[in-house]
């Protein structure tokens, strides 16, 4: 029995855990992008390679997730409900993200509707089925440098990416979508089936970040990151696809805060004290320190875009956060409503991860002697009672010890 | 209008002589006091009451005395009542302290 137990432990040791899974249509692909996930083999992870509809397809084992990152490049493969060869359906992928597990998603021009269920439920849609890009050329690959992304998730080139897809649709209205890469100028849409051609700025790859922090990406073509493509030193496709994966496998533009301390200006001593309770009109110091990921290391994280809100039912104080000693800090005076509060910290950089914290705190009303005593207004009866009071002195005086006529 | 006016002038004349110097200093204290009192009330009036006991605390103060005073007088003035005069001054500045200790505290 022991044995048996020894055995399993070091098997499990030896057992390699991948955490990328790549569903591909055909095998092919391992070939045609082989520096593709050559560059992401170099970085640690370890890939595994499958069929949609090949046996013992699992993506979780007794509720636990088995890869971190899906990388989904089979938009011509049918995904349908999870049955006994344990294919993967859309649902399961929208699962496996909303418990934090990233996507990458490679459509194409002929996309099945399965995948467009699946962009549908991150606010993406691809354009009609038979549309496709064409360059002003009038030729299938497009050559474009409009890259709208920000730096934290693309960096910028002046060489051209190649790409011959679909474009994409996304919801411009929400904060977790950002459009990536866009055509240039006179280039198209050409939708086959019916012969007509549109001339509108697309977007071809657009990322999510969702509330979680867990990260998704889009793009319009599986061959964006083909070898042809990337081995070409003139275009910037090899970088292009290297910085998003980096981006997509939360390896690049991630944050986490920590040290949430709140004490009064006054408490010197217990500067770092976590205070509990206030009393209206004080003093308060806010600080929080927040980290980037770089290169595998923790480093503080400095912008002036980060704001605190102290907030009972509404936002009543809102404050940017200053850098100061590698924290960002703040200080402001409570409001003059007492009552339970919480310190709202928001940090919403597009492409970095989202930052929402909440620490409660109360803000109770003054104590009996803490109301001001001797205020300025009531000085004349101050005034009137001394002045009544040596008066009284003056006329005694004068009473007992002068004479009477 | 005439009628008046020479009344107020024998009525002050009168007061002049007749009353003693200790009386007529009894009734500048007693109307001293009435005096702060009307212009703690004017205060009141315009700034309103806020600190209501800063405000009752001044007006009470120099009303009592005013009205302290006044009763020293008429011990004074009246041979009916039996009172020396040391006893009913003794008996005016006890009160007047009292009455000064309890609006110092009620002020603040």
């Amino acid at each position: 029995m022991e044995l048996l137990l020894l055995s399993l432990t070091v098997l499990s040791v030896f057992t390699s855990a991948a955490d990328i899974l790549v569903l591909m249509d055909h095998t092919d692909i391992k070939e045609s992008h082989s520096l593709f996930f050559d560059s992401i083999i170099s970085r640690g992870h370890k890939i595994i390679y499958k069929l949609p509809d090949s046996q013992g397809l699992r993506l979780e084992k007794f509720d636990d997730y088995l890869y971190s990152t899906v990388i989904l490049m089979c938009p011509g493969e049918g995904m349908i409900y999870l049955d006994l060869n344990g294919k993967v359906s859309v649902s399961d992928l929208v699962k496996f993200s909303d418990n934090g597990g990233n996507l990458v998603i490679f459509g194409d021009v002929d996309a099945a509707s399965h995948y467009r269920k699946l962009a549908n439920d991150f606010g993406v849609d691809f354009y009609e089925q038979g549309t496709r890009l064409y360059s002003e050329k009038k030729e299938k690959t497009i050559a474009t440098t409009n890259i709208t992304s920000p730096i934290s998730i693309l960096p910028t080139s002046k060489a051209p990416i190649k790409f011959s897809g679909i474009g994409l649709y996304y919801n411009q209205n929400s904060k977790l979508l950002t459009p990536l890469i866009s055509t240039s100028k006179d280039q198209y849409v050409r939708n086959e089936f019916k012969k007509t051609d549109v001339k509108e700025p697309v977007v071809f790859a657009v990322a999510f970040q969702g509330r979680n922090n867990v990260r998704a990406v889009f793009v319009g073509s599986v061959d964006v990151c083909a070898n042809s493509y990337m081995k070409d030193d003139s275009l910037s496709n090899n970088k292009m696809c290297v910085e998003l994966l980096k981006w997509a496998f939360q390896e690049k533009s991630v944050l986490r805060y920590s040290g949430i301390t709140h004490y009064k200006t006054e408490s010197k001593k217990n500067k770092g004290y976590l205070e509990g309770e206030y009393t209206i009109n004080d003093d308060l110091m806010f600080s929080i320190d927040i980290e980037e990921l770089k290169d595998g290391k923790w480093q503080e994280y400095k912008t002036s875009k980060a704001y605190v809100e102290f907030v009972m039912l509404e936002p009543k104080i809102r404050k940017y956060l200053e850098f100061k000693n590698g924290s960002l800090v703040t200080h402001f005076r409570a409001p003059d409503i007492h009552g339970v509060y919480q310190f709202k910290v928001f940090l919403n950089n597009p492409g970095f991860s989202w930052i929402e914290s909440a620490t409660k705190v109360t803000v109770r009303p003054y104590k009996h002697n803490q109301f001001e005593r001797f205020l300025p207004c009531a000085y004349p009866y101050y005034a009137s009672v001394f002045a009544s009071m040596s008066g009284f002195v003056v006329f005694s005086f004068y009473f007992l010890y002068h004479k009477n006529t | 209008m005439e009628v008046l006016r020479d009344t107020a002038k024998t009525l002050y004349n009168n007061y002049k002589k007749s009353t003693s110097n200790r009386t007529k200093l009894i009734d500048l204290f007693i109307i001293f006091n009435l005096v702060l009192a009307a212009i703690q009330y004017f205060y009141m009036k315009i700034a309103g009451n806020f600190p209501y006991n800063a405000f009752l605390a001044g007006f009470f103060c120099t009303l009592g005395t005013a009205t302290l005073s006044s009763c020293l007088r008429m011990t004074i003035e009246t041979k009916k009542a039996n009172t020396s005069e040391e006893k009913a001054f003794i008996e005016y500045m006890a009160l007047c302290l009292l009455l000064y200790l309890v609006v110092l505290n009620y002020l603040g």
